[in-house]
């Protein structure tokens, strides 16, 4: 983030971060703190299967928090450009994702549904070249 | 209670705003709808693409990242692979060109979809299609091929699951003049559905007319096909001169007597897996061992003579793999050889399974000797080679990656598997899968295991696989793993088998199906 906003890592400039407010920036700095030692991420194997059951379990109970907090921290991490923050939160929401039917998915994050009944059949159509027989 | 309803009201309007600050000037909290495409891109990468197909009748913006082309560069259209069942080839065609278009880089046909309809919609719309994996293994009867007129032209890789009787030469003349930047190729065979050993056997693709489509191969591994014998390897040989890998495991119809001159044509072979093949001493004595460039060798379950490895072993000049398990002719003589006149000094990895006239003396003194260097050992299937051995070489074997031990048979003795994994804890940081194929039977260990397992566990970060065989200690070390949220290190191995073959320096590319 530092790279892009142009600044040097010994100025003594004040960063900007009107992104963020500070109970998920104090969370982002806890989550940084724990994780300050870990070995940088392996280089994106494209073939790699993405995983989703590797949670660690410090990281686990850090993000049992509602949802709000839990898009706020993706919001941040993503505008302070924390791969590994976004990856454990991108993997929670994952997970809450799995298995659910559309129904529940909709509730569980309250999206709306803004299709019409035809665009709904049209997308329903679209995609059943993947159903079970 | 109107008043009430009012102000509600009020805050609800102001919570829908976007990102706008309430009364208090706090932000108000984020939504899933908040968050930018390329980050709900990255949340849906995690999902299977059964899930994303699903996700895009949600709403408009999840319908657009689920059509995303990024998500589907590697994509494989076998039910049983990827739940994916495609009802309509002619919907399949259409997203071809939208969905998957020039993302694509991987895929995978069952036999329904290998029609020249789908070839020419993939070579048409689909520029970055570099590996491939065709299915025929259930095929009743091929398509007709006869009107196929394009195929992807910059395939790298190409995996082929051959059928027991289909003859395959109707589809492949088709593709010969497409596939010549061919670098790896499978070829899978069926040796695992043979029943009887006089079944006829059909000889349903014909290396020679492919060797000449491929000169530029580099890996080559024909797997379990039971009609290839020498004369197809050696037909590779003549045209794939960069040719550095060549695995024919359980091609029980292979004896060797190629072998001089693939290695007199293929100056650059480096890997050999020979695995359940029926090997002949004669044919390999015949071999140039020391002009040759050779450090992966699997010669497992083969009938070689003792003469014969000791032979070997002396004059190829640095091996850094070798698998040599179940042969009855690997003795202490051979290991013997190996030291004195041999050149071991490249060891990584050494796969000894099952090798019944192997001392545990002989197997101390090469250990002691070489084991710092070792990535990967196997010592599995000797009732002989117990703890006292393990704890003894332990200490030695410090940068060890992957360790096999323990057979399956039932021993006399009791293996201290505490003190066991103590041992590994203190010495094998570096550890990266873990095996014990002992018996549950024959595992002893106390009410301090816990402690054991809790030390491994956290002194073997690296540690991702820890099989052992199903009952009450493999119940005890889920359980602890569990607790402390990896789940997914321990397996039983009637589900999941460790193998050295992780550190071959191609594994990667041998990969398939």
């Amino acid at each position: 983030m530092l790279e892009d906003l142009g600044m040097d890592e010994d100025d003594e400039e004040v960063v900007p971060l009107p992104n963020v407010n500070s109970p998920i920036l104090k969370k982002v700095i806890q989550w940084a703190t724990f994780h300050k030692d870990d070995p940088p991420p392996p280089e994106d194997d494209e073939n790699k299967e993405k995983r989703t059951d590797d949670i660690s379990s410090w990281d686990a109970d850090f993000l049992k928090v509602d949802q709000g907090t839990l898009f706020e921290l993706i919001l941040a991490a993503n505008y302070l450009d924390i791969k590994g923050l976004l990856d454990v939160t991108c993997k929670t929401v994952a997970n809450m994702i799995k298995g659910k039917t559309p129904e529940e998915i909709r509730k569980t994050f309250n999206i709306k549904n803004d299709f019409t009944a035809s665009e709904e059949e049209q997308v329903r159509k679209e995609n059943e070249w993947c159903e079970d027989k | 209670m109107d008043s009430w309803g009012q102000l509600s009201g009020q805050f609800a309007v102001a919570s829908v705003a976007n990102r706008g600050e309430d009364e208090k000037g706090f932000l108000t909290k984020a939504t899933i709808e908040k968050v930018p495409d390329k980050v709900l891109l990255h949340i849906f990468s995690y999902l299977s693409h059964r899930e994303i197909c699903k996700l895009a009748t949600i709403c408009k913006k999840w319908r657009q990242t689920a059509y995303d082309t990024r998500l589907w560069s590697a994509v494989s259209l076998r039910p049983e692979i990827s739940g994916l069942h495609v009802s309509n080839l002619e919907s399949l065609l259409t997203l071809i060109s939208v969905r998957f278009g020039a993302s694509l880089r991987y895929i995978e046909l069952p036999i329904e979809l290998i029609t020249h309809h789908v070839f020419h919609e993939l070579a048409n719309k689909c520029p970055n299609l570099t590996h491939m994996l065709l299915d025929f293994s259930t095929a009743m009867q091929l398509h007709d091929f006869s009107e196929m007129q394009a195929f992807p032209t910059k395939l790298k890789y190409l995996c082929i699951c051959l059928s027991e009787v289909i003859f395959m030469e109707g589809f492949m003349r088709k593709i010969y003049n497409f596939i010549n930047g061919l670098e790896i190729l499978h070829l899978v065979g069926t040796y695992e559905k043979v029943e009887e050993e006089e079944e006829e056997v059909y000889e349903v693709i014909n290396v020679h007319k492919l060797k000449a489509a491929t000169p530029n191969l580099r890996v080559i591994n024909m797997y379990g096909i039971t009609f290839v014998d020498d004369s197809h390897i050696e037909a590779f040989s003549s045209n794939c001169i960069q040719l550095e890998c060549l695995a024919v495991n359980f091609c029980n119809k292979v004896t060797g007597s190629c072998l001089k001159t693939v290695f007199q044509r293929s100056k650059g072979l480096k890997c050999l897996l020979m695995n359940q093949t029926s090997l002949q001493s004669q044919h390999l004595m015949q071999v140039e061992w020391e002009k040759t460039a050779i450090q992966e060798l699997d010669i497992s379950a083969t009938d070689l003579s003792t003469e014969c490895l000791i032979d070997m072993l002396t004059r190829i000049p640095a091996l850094r793999y070798l698998s040599a398990g179940q042969i009855n002719g690997f003795n202490d003589s051979v290991m013997k050889a190996f030291m004195e006149q041999g050149n071991p000094r490249n060891i990584v990895g050494l796969d000894l399974d099952a090798s019944d006239n192997l001392s545990d003396e002989a197997i101390h003194r090469f250990v002691s000797k070489y084991g710092h260097q070792l990535q990967a050992l196997s010592l599995s299937g000797m009732p002989h080679i117990t703890d006292q051995l393990w704890q003894a070489i332990l200490p030695i074997i410090k940068n060890i990656k992957i360790v096999i031990m323990g057979t399956q048979e039932r021993l006399g003795v009791n293996i201290h598997v505490d003190q066991l994994m103590d041992g590994i804890a203190n010495h094998c940081l570096q550890l990266e899968r873990l095996e014990l194929r002992w018996d549950p039977e024959n595992l002893r260990f106390s009410d301090k295991s816990q402690k054991a397992i809790d030390i491994l566990r956290v002194k073997c970060l690296k540690l991702r696989a820890l099989g052992l065989s199903d009952g009450r200690y493999y119940e005890i070390v889920k359980a602890n793993f569990e607790r402390a949220d990896r789940n997914t290190v321990v397996r039983a191995i009637t589900a999941c088998r460790v193998s050295t073959y992780y550190i071959l320096q191609n594994y990667k590319e041998l990969i398939f199906n």
